[in-house]
Order: structure tokens, then sequence, then C-alpha cells
């Protein structure tokens, strides 16, 4: 289906519930403006697009929107030759669009990092993670304070790979972000650590889901975000357990930090579930920062401001103890310290 | 009961039905016409006909709900409905009075039983309006008005007004409209200050006929400091065609009061059951639903309170059962709107023979709730691989202060626990008996013990071959 076939997409649907369509387009919903590629620097060398990427089987908007605007595509592999990997995207133009496939063959790693002070921002990231492979994936946002971002996912994992997720989420105003990945064989495992920070009027609404498509296969998620000022922040999460999927063991977990009166957080960690034999659990928290914890930091000397934000900086960097590729914990770690300097 | 209507309904022991005697009957279908005439024949103030009126509009114009299960939604016949059906003259106050074929419905159901020895007041509804009403007299003098609606809209018509559409207007939702355009039946309480009504009082609701549509609306309003506890029950006959049971239910707890309604929910497999139920709760008031989904097609009800006041407390407790052709899509809402207001949900269900079981739920804080406090637990348990459990929680923070906490999970029956009654003798069916009563246990204890043994009595018989 073509984009301008695709209905634009109302409040109602549960993905477009508290960002609409038309505050990540980057023009008028009613147009597909042809936009340029974004600069991919891979491992300190610029890489040029190198193929014409397939169309996606998705009829969802946001996909069929960036692949009309732009349908250029850069692999990226992450084989035994170049195991650890870094990209940075940023582009000089107002607007870009970058599309990046991943085929991971091996058990390595892969570090994006998004700079800049483009306008609007379209990412897509589609990525496969072979057979008894794993990949350390790290994301690191730090555009500018005005960027636009519009941003889907969409990981594919096979029998016995594991994908180890992390994100730092701080730069951007207006942010929308579809992850998806699919857990297609046995024994495939994903865990996801997302940290999200919204200061100012930053509006940043994660989507992420995951589906089990086979049996004995394991995911976790973990959301945490810092609000304040007027910040808001979404986290909405899908977790399906398809049928004849026995032995998964699936967990959620929203957490939301609010720190001053006019911040905002919605969570909604939603599950279905269609085996029986499965754990599936999901949770969501929200509160302030405990005054108990402050009162001690204060008592030991530190300032109220200096005493919460590092009580903040905490509750985030713990979100990423659970990656074990120590190059991408300690990026996402350094990315997320720097912030607070 | 033919075989299509046995294979649909299984076991459900109240899936009897008496032959129908109806005084009046409306033809099948809804339009304002038969609106007015609902009105007129109730001889209801004009206002209450225009609300009527102005609500069939907005259910005419609103579109069915894109959310939840669609299909079944969409299978609703509207013009298939019977929208109002008189089988007896007047409310009987004496339960000799009442006609003999009804008294033998709810003698089977065990309703006089119970008055006797439990209950402060008790009403009966069969089809669109009540056929018996009764109130201890004791309560009577404390200046408890127990009436059924119909009655409570004749005889305080102003207190009625007051309240009426004040916490569920009628363009709230498609359902709502529906029912306050053909609403007939339900209960009107009203608890004066400072009094506390210690018996339960108990409505049941009774559909008989086929195609039959149940609109009761239900409005308790608890003055300062009082409280009272209310009791629902519901039951239908088994039929090949579907019948539509949408309700309405207010409830408004003022300073200091508290209510407490509980539902045990047993339509039979063919009954739509489509409810909006909310209460307000102002300062330091406490509203409690305690609500069992076990029976019916397909139910939509998410209980919800409104904590208005500063101190006002939310507790819902909701169980679903879904078996073969169910969706249990339950839940609970709860807006905090003051300073200081906690609230807890516990959500319990269970999947069978392919059943479906949603929780639904919104838990909101506006940006003046400072100090609120909420916690929301839903457990969700298995018992196949042809069943399914769904999860929707949303929460919606808008107050840095606020304390929330969501936790949910689904499973199946452990292995070990089967293995370890079973191995002290039981059964693997009543061992599974066992450890579902026991997971329900939550809800069970809320209830007045007949609906608790009533309730494991119900659950026994829907988990009958659940083994195999």
């Amino acid at each position: 289906m073509n984009y301008l076939e695709i209905p634009v997409p109302n409040r109602a649907q549960h993905l477009w519930r508290y960002t609409p369509w038309s505050k990540v387009h980057p023009t008028e919903v009613g147009s597909v403006p042809k936009i340029s590629t974004a600069k991919v620097i891979l491992n300190d060398v610029e890489i040029k697009s190198n193929d014409k990427r397939q169309k996606s089987n998705l009829e969802e908007i946001s996909r069929v929107f960036l692949q009309e605007s732009n349908n250029s595509m850069h692999l990226v592999s992450v084989n035994e030759a170049s195991p650890a990997n870094l990209i940075t995207i940023s582009s000089e133009e107002e607007q870009a669009i970058c599309h990046i496939h991943v085929e991971c063959s091996t058990s390595g790693s892969l570090i994006v990092k998004l700079d800049g002070a483009i306008n609007w921002l379209g990412l897509h990231i589609t990525g496969n993670v072979a057979k008894n492979c794993t990949l350390s994936f790290g994301l690191v946002n730090d555009l500018a304070q005005h960027s636009t971002i519009l941003r889907c996912e969409d990981w594919n994992l096979l029998r016995d790979s594991v994908l180890e997720y992390g994100e730092l989420s701080i730069g951007g105003s207006q942010i929308k972000s579809d992850i998806r990945t699919s857990l297609d064989e046995v024994n495939s495992s994903l865990t996801q650590n997302i940290a999200v920070i919204t200061e100012d009027s930053r509006h940043d609404d994660h989507h992420i889901e995951i589906l089990h498509r086979s049996g004995n296969t394991n995911s976790s998620l973990n959301v945490s975000s810092a609000c304040s000022d007027k910040g808001h922040t979404i986290g909405t999460g899908l977790l399906m357990i398809q049928e004849d999927c026995d032995g998964c063991d699936a967990g959620q977990v929203f957490k939301n930090l609010l720190l001053s009166d006019t911040a905002k957080a919605e969570s909604i960690p939603e599950l279905e579930v269609l085996s029986d034999d499965v754990k599936a659990a999901h949770g969501a928290a929200s509160s302030s920062v405990d005054s108990e914890q402050i009162h001690y930091m204060m008592s030991r000397g530190f300032s109220k401001v200096h005493a919460e934000a590092l009580i903040v900086e905490g509750f985030l960097v713990s979100c990423f103890a659970k990656i074990n590729n120590n190059e991408v914990r300690q990026y996402l770690i350094g990315a997320l310290t720097a912030k607070y300097l | 009961m033919n075989d299509e209507a046995n294979n649909a309904v299984g076991d459900y022991q109240y899936g009897f039905h008496d032959p129908e005697n109806a005084t009046i009957r409306f033809d099948k279908g809804l339009s304002e016409q038969v609106v007015r005439d609902i009105s007129n024949l109730k001889e209801e103030p004009e206002w209450m006909t225009e609300i009527r009126v102005k609500a069939y509009r907005h259910f005419v114009s609103r579109p069915m709900p894109d959310w939840g299960n669609c299909s079944m939604l969409e299978s609703i016949k509207f013009d298939d409905v019977t929208y109002f059906l008189r089988s007896s003259k007047e409310t009987a106050n004496d339960w000799d009075d009442v006609p003999e074929d009804i008294k033998n419905t709810f003698n089977r159901l065990g309703i006089p039983e119970a008055e006797q020895k439990w209950l402060g007041g008790v009403t009966a509804q069969y089809e669109s309006e009540a056929v018996y009403h009764s109130v201890r007299e004791d309560l009577e003098e404390q200046g408890v008005i127990f009436l059924d609606m119909d009655s409570g809209l004749k005889e305080y018509p102003e207190l009625v007004k007051q309240y009426f559409c004040s916490v569920i207007p009628y363009a709230d939702n498609k359902f709502s409209a529906l029912n306050t355009a053909v609403w007939s039946g339900g209960s009107f309480i009203y608890v004066p200050k400072g009094v506390h009504v210690e018996m339960p009082v108990q409505a049941y609701f009774r559909i008989n006929a086929k195609n039959m549509g149940q609109f009761e609306r239900t409005l308790i309003i608890a003055d300062e400091g009082s409280s009272i506890n209310y009791v629902e029950g519901c039951t239908a006959p088994t039929y090949s065609t579907d019948s539509l049971h949408s309700a309405v239910v207010e409830l408004i707890a003022m300073e200091g009061a508290k209510i407490r309604y509980s539902t045990v929910q047993n339509w039979s497999a063919n009954v739509y059951n489509l409810v909006t139920k909310r209460g307000i709760a102002h300062k330091n008031a406490v509203v409690e639903w305690v609500d069992g989904n076990i029976g019916s097609k397909l139910t939509m009800k998410y209980p919800s309170v409104i904590l208005k006041g500063e101190g006002a407390h939310a507790e819902i407790i909701s169980v679903a059962y879904a078996g073969a052709g169910q969706h249990q899509d339950a839940g609970a809402k709860v807006h905090h709107l003051a300073p200081n207001t906690t609230s807890n949900i516990l959500s319990k269900s269970i999947s069978k023979n392919g059943g479906r079981s949603s929780y639904r739920g919104l838990l909101k804080v506006n940006p003046k709730a400072h100090g609120c406090r909420s916690k929301v637990v839903c457990d969700a348990l298995m018992l196949d691989a042809d069943s399914r459990s769904d999860t929707y929680p949303t929460m919606e923070v808008s107050n840095s202060s606020a304390d929330l906490e969501h936790e949910a999970s689904v499973s199946k029956i452990s292995g070990d626990q089967l293995f370890y009654l079973m191995s002290r003798g039981f059964s693997e069916e009543e061992a599974m008996g066992l450890i579902v009563n026991g997971f329900f246990e939550p809800f069970t204890r809320e209830l007045p013990m007949e609906y608790a043994v009533e309730l494991n009595k119900l659950l026994e018989l829907e988990m009958e071959g659940a083994i195999g």
C-alpha cells in the first residue's frame, strides 16, 4: 500500500494516542517530500548508501512514509572482520532520512550515535541476528534540542541468538520511536534497556513491540525515564506471545521519575498472551525522588540540586547495568554521565 | 433448549426459563417513538423524556467503539432486541403477591431465603421492571430510601433530577446513551447523613424472555458520614439467540461516606453484558467495587471511581472467568483529581477452553492531585493452550508527588502445586479446583458469605472437565 492510500491514524489508535502523526511528519500529512540521505560515518569512515532497500511488508504509516521519501540504504555487517562498530549519523540539511540494515553474523557490537543540529530526522533501522550470534546494540540520541525524530526499528532474531539493546534518549524536542523485535526461532533472547530524559518541553514517545513467535524465547524490557520541567515521557509496550510458544519468559518494566509538577509520564505496558505454559509479567511505577535519599545526600554536603541530579543519574545508569558488552555499556553510561557533568 | 444452545452454555445451572407471561411487550427494535412510549407508559416527568430522547439521538449517531472485541460488538443486532417488557402489573411488597411463575423463578434462585436470613432489603427485577421489593422497617425509620428506580423517580423526582446522569452523562459512551434512552428498573438508594446500613441490600436481575434487552439504571447516594453495602446478582436462561444487558450504575459518596457495590455477574453465555459503572468519592469518602464476572458472551465493564475530594479512597477488586466462546473484557479506572487520594486495584482472571480474558485499566493523576498513592495488581491464569489473556493497563501521571505501582503476570497453574495436592490424595481435577478457588480468594473473602459460597460452587461447575 502506498503512503497516500493509508488513512492518517487517529488518536484512538494505541500507537498514535499521545503523538499525532501530523506532529512527526516533516511537512503536511498529505505530501511525500523527497528527502536527502543523512551522512553516515562508520568507524571514522563515511559510507555511502549501497543498495536499494527492500519494500517493507508492514503497512505501517511511518515505515511506508520513510521508504517513499528516501529509498536508499546503508548496509552494515557485524562480522568477524569487524566485530565492534560505531556509527555516527548526522546531516547538514534541514531534513534527512537514514536507513540502516544490520546483518550480524558473529558476536559483536554496534553503537549508533545521532548527532548534529538537523531539524527533522527519519531513521529506520532493520536488523537480523543470525543463529548463535550475540549483538550488543547501543543507540545514543544526542541531537540538538529543536530536532524532531521519527524512528522505526525492526529486528529479527534467529535460533539461539541474543540481542542486547541499550538506548539513551536525551536529544530532540519531538521524538516518536517505534521499535519492534520478533523472536523468530527457539532460544532467541532479547534484553532491551532504555533510558529517557525529558526536560524543558521535550516530548519522547517510545512504542516497543516484542513478538514471541517461537517457544523457549526470552525477552526483558526495562524503560526508565526522568521527567522534569514540562517534559512528557510516553512508554507503550506491546508484548505478544503467539500460540504454541510454550516455555517463553517475558517481562517488561516501565519506571518514571517525576521531577516537577508540570512533567507528565504515561506508561502502557500491554500483554497479549495466547500460550499457557509461559511466564509473562509487566510492571509500571511512577514516583518522585525519595526525600530521604535527598536528605541523606544533603547531610553529606551536596546541594539539593546536585543531590537530585546524582540520584537521577544513578537511577538511569542502573538501567544499563544488565548490558554485558563492556564497550556498549560504557559508551551509554559515558554519554549519560556527560549529560550531568 | 436446543443442542446448539446447550453446547454454547454447557452446565449453566440457571439456564432454565419459565413461560413468558408479559402484560406489556414492545415490538422488537428501537426508534424515538419506542423511547417516548417507554417514558409515557411510566408517566415520567417531561425532563426525563427529554433526556431519553437526547440520549437516543446520541446513541444513533455515535459509532460503535473501535477497540475491544469489535467483531463481537458488530454482531449485536439492535433491531432484534425487545426494549421493554412488563411481566407484572405492579411491584409487590409482599412475596405472596408476586405472580406465581415469577415467584417460582426467584425461589429457584434462592432470593426469598436470602432475604429472610441476611438482607437489609431486596429488589427483584424480572425483564424490564422490578416485581418485588422490600426493605427492613428499621432502615425505613432511619430515613433510608431503597426503591426500584421507577418508583424513586415517582416519589423523589427532585432528588433523582439532581443526581441522574451527574456521574455518567448520557453522551459518555454509546451504551450509556442506549441505557439512558431506554432505561427501566434498577435501584434507587439514598442513605441519610450518618446512617450506617449494616446489613447488605440486594438487587437481583433476571432476564427470562428471548432477545430481551435489560437496561436497568441504578443510582446510590450516600450522604455525609453514611455507609451502605449493595450486592447485585444476575442470571438469564440459555437461548440460542442473544440478549443484551446494558446497565448504568452511578454512585455518589459524599464527605466521609462509604459505598461498597458488589456484583456477581452470572449471565448465561448468550448475553452481551455492556455496562458502565462509575462512582464519585468526595472528601474522605470511600467507594469500593467488588466485581465478579463469570457468565455472559461478551462483558465490557470497567468500574471506575473519580476521587474528587481530598483523602478519598477507591478500592476495586475484579475477577473474571472466561470459558469457551466467552470474552471477559473487564478492568478498572481511577481518576485522582484531588490531593492525598489513594486507590487499590486488584484484578484476577482465568481463561479456559479457548476463552479470552482481558484487563483494561486506566489510572490517571491530575496535576493538582498531590501525594496520591495507587497500586494495581493484575494476575491471569491460563488453564489450557487454546485460551488467551491480555492486559492493557494505562497510567497517565501529571503530578510528580504521585506514587504509583502496577504489576501484572500471566501464568499457568504450576506443576509443583498440582503435584503437591495430588500427593495428598486429591484428583487432578480437585487439585485444580482448589488452586482456582485459592486464586480467587482475595475476591471471595470480600463477598458476603452466601455469595462467596455460591461463587465457589459456580467455579467448581465451570471447572468440571477442565482436565483433558
